[in-house]
């Protein structure tokens, strides 16, 4: 570890934090309804589709709406990347992807998960990568943040019955906030290097004199929604640790720096709804913390670098390099994959496989967690929201009250349903993950032997139900099982935990507000913050530390003797 | 400097060296019908579970 290591992640984690105050109190404005320097588009949006956005929907219409725009969403993802071959926008004459493929990549982008098992450059037209999977990086992005919005409205006041309208929604945070981020953003990585341009590919004659095909595309608007919409699926196949893709280290900073300040200002946002801005504060700062000390187990881990290359003779300055990129090293890589995986982003810019046992046990587990570290956008808030009410639950217990949590009582059935969404997870995560290691056909996929092939299969599946989307790597997965597999592994875990916290929404929504009194459990005190961490650990160890055993922690021991697989 | 890349019209077919079939012959339509009626059933199934969710 190295001071400059060290300065590099505090400036990008600062500049994650401070920028999470103007867009959490931006994103209350526009939840609001106060932004409207589009409204002649907003208007035609609405008259387009016969939507009145001040028509207040209850829970069960809110969800259905979002759930009507998903599906749809997905047929024409669908379509799109099964008929590129005969869309324009294909100067490589790319065609379609087969019928696994595009059903596994049309789920991967409309769950905001974007698992890619095609490489972008080699497989998709730029119809597709701009009609197809842009659109979705934006309209995923928006589906989670109006859900959040959504859900925080419940805790607002007491007999709420319409949670707002999903449609207005939807609109307002795709107009007013991912559209113009996203635009700026773009013309920040141009200027950086990235290309955007729908020119055909390039060749080159290299100093040998071969020949060598050089990639390009509409890339610097992708990868920035990529980032901002915590969706993390890279326009070229290695992501952001491609030349193009993540050029500089400016561009480094601007790429990682983009996955956070939404996701965090959210928790900000949730406090200006609920009238309560220490409410906000308090989830902020335990997903900060959680981000820190993961950045710091993996910093360590990366840069203490692997023993027996070291003993072979390699220089151990620069730490375990296997997998990384010179221009990023041990630091910015372990602060990318950290905040990658606590946001549900996905995208890398090195490769989690070869980071050393104990640096990849920590995104693997920030994925088990229920991505709510901060989580993706939207997605985050009301994922810890529902470990939020578990929380408020556990200290009812101890104390022999019953649980409330901003003046709203927490009951059986909200804790029923919280429950039920968090056990989604562990049942599609370790589900698929056993079954495909027994299946030799699926085994044949994996690269290696031993826990680290098991950390492999694990990641996969923790990585489509967690909807983040990164790989492990070491996994061949455009095959019908794991296409298919890892596909219904999204969809529950994007759906089968919305539909509960929408419930609970629903269920809050309509209780009456008690005021504060004396026996009210503080929940914006350092206390509660400790508890709520606690409360995340314990469930997270309790599911998947078994299987973590048999995979990284397995293998850290087994290469300290001194074997790899 | 990059060699410049060649300039492509919005509906400029593929070049016949590159063009492919828009399905591989070996392919059938039914297993389009079967991953769209998996995605599209997994919606219903998820709008199926938000009356389920209702009655808790």
């Amino acid at each position: 570890m190295t001071t400059n290591g060290w300065a590099q992640i505090a400036l990008i984690l600062a500049l994650m934090v401070g920028a999470a105050v103007p867009f959490g109190r931006y994103m209350t404005a526009i939840a609001d309804g106060r932004v409207r320097f589009l409204a002649p588009l907003e208007t035609l949006f609405y008259a387009a589709g016969g939507i009145d956005p001040r028509r207040g929907q209850g829970w069960k219409a809110y969800t259905l709406a979002m759930l009507a725009s998903n599906a749809v969403g997905f047929v024409l993802l669908y379509a799109i990347l099964r008929l590129q071959g005969a869309l324009p926008f294909n100067p490589q004459g790319l065609p379609g992807q087969s019928h696994w493929l595009a059903f596994n990549t049309a789920v991967s982008f409309v769950t905001n998960t974007n698992w890619q098992a095609y490489s972008g450059e080699s497989s998709l037209s730029y119809f597709s990568q701009m009609a197809g999977l842009t659109v979705q990086n934006f309209l995923s992005a928006a589906t989670g943040i109006a859900l959040a919005v959504a859900l925080s409205r419940a805790f607002a006041a007491g007999g709420v019955k319409d949670l707002g309208n999903y449609w207005a929604d939807f609109v307002r945070f795709t107009l007013y906030l991912l559209l113009p981020m996203a635009i700026v953003l773009g013309v920040a990585l141009v200027a950086c290097g990235v290309p955007q341009t729908l020119s055909d590919y390039v060749t080159a004659t290299t100093l040998e004199g071969a020949q060598q095909t050089i990639p390009l595309g509409p890339a610097a608007f992708q990868i920035a929604i990529k980032q901002l919409g915590t969706n993390g699926g890279g326009f070229f196949g290695v992501n952001s640790a491609h030349p193009f893709e993540n050029p500089s280290a400016v561009s480094n900073l601007l790429e990682c720096w983009a996955i956070l300040p939404l996701a965090f200002g959210l928790a900000l946002t949730f406090g200006d709804i609920v009238k309560d801005r220490r409410q906000g504060w308090v989830l902020m700062w335990v997903m900060v913390g959680f981000v820190v000390a993961g950045t710091v187990v993996t910093y360590a881990a990366e840069a203490a670098g692997n023993a027996l290359h070291i003993a072979a003779g390699v220089d151990p300055a620069m730490g375990n390099m296997e997998g990384k990129e010179v221009r990023f090293g041990a630091a910015l890589s372990a602060i990318w994959a950290v905040v990658t995986t606590g946001a549900s982003n996905g995208s890398v810019n090195a490769m989690h496989d070869s980071f050393m046992p104990l640096g990849g046990i920590i995104p693997l587990f920030l994925i088990q967690l229920g991505e709510v570290l901060p989580g993706g956008v939207g997605s985050g808030l009301y994922g810890m929201i529902l470990f939020v009410l578990l929380s408020v639950f556990v200290a009812g217990l101890m104390v022999g009250r019953t649980p409330e949590y901003l003046g709203k009582k927490v009951q059986a059935k909200e804790v029923k349903l919280a429950m039920l969404a968090v056990l989604v997870l562990p049942v599609f995560i370790l589900g698929f993950t056993a079954v495909s290691l027994v299946m030799p056909s699926a085994v044949a996929s994996l690269a290696n032997a031993g826990p680290h092939g098991l950390s492999e299969m694990l990641y996969a599946f923790s990585s489509a139900a967690g909807n983040n989307g990164s790989a492990f790597g070491g996994l061949t997965a455009d095959t019908p099982w794991f296409d298919t597999t890892m596909g219904l592994a999204m969809l529950f875990g994007r759906y089968g935990v919305i539909v509960p916290a929408m419930a609970i929404a629903g269920s809050i929504g309509a209780k009456v507000k008690a005021p504060e009194s004396a026996g009210t459990f503080p929940t914006h005190t350092p206390l509660f913050a400790g508890l709520l961490a606690g409360v995340i650990l314990i469930m997270g160890g309790l599911q998947y530390m078994p299987s973590l055993a048999l995979g990284p922690v397995a293998e850290h021991f087994v290469l300290a003797a001194g074997k790899t697989f | 400097m990059r060699a410049a890349g060649n300039s492509h019209g919005i509906l400029a077919p593929a070049s016949p060296t590159r063009r492919v079939p828009i399905r591989p012959p070996e392919e059938g339509s039914m297993l389009d019908i079967v991953m769209l009626a998996t995605g599209l059933g997994s919606f219903v199934l998820f709008a199926a579970y938000v009356a389920g969710c209702a009655r808790i």
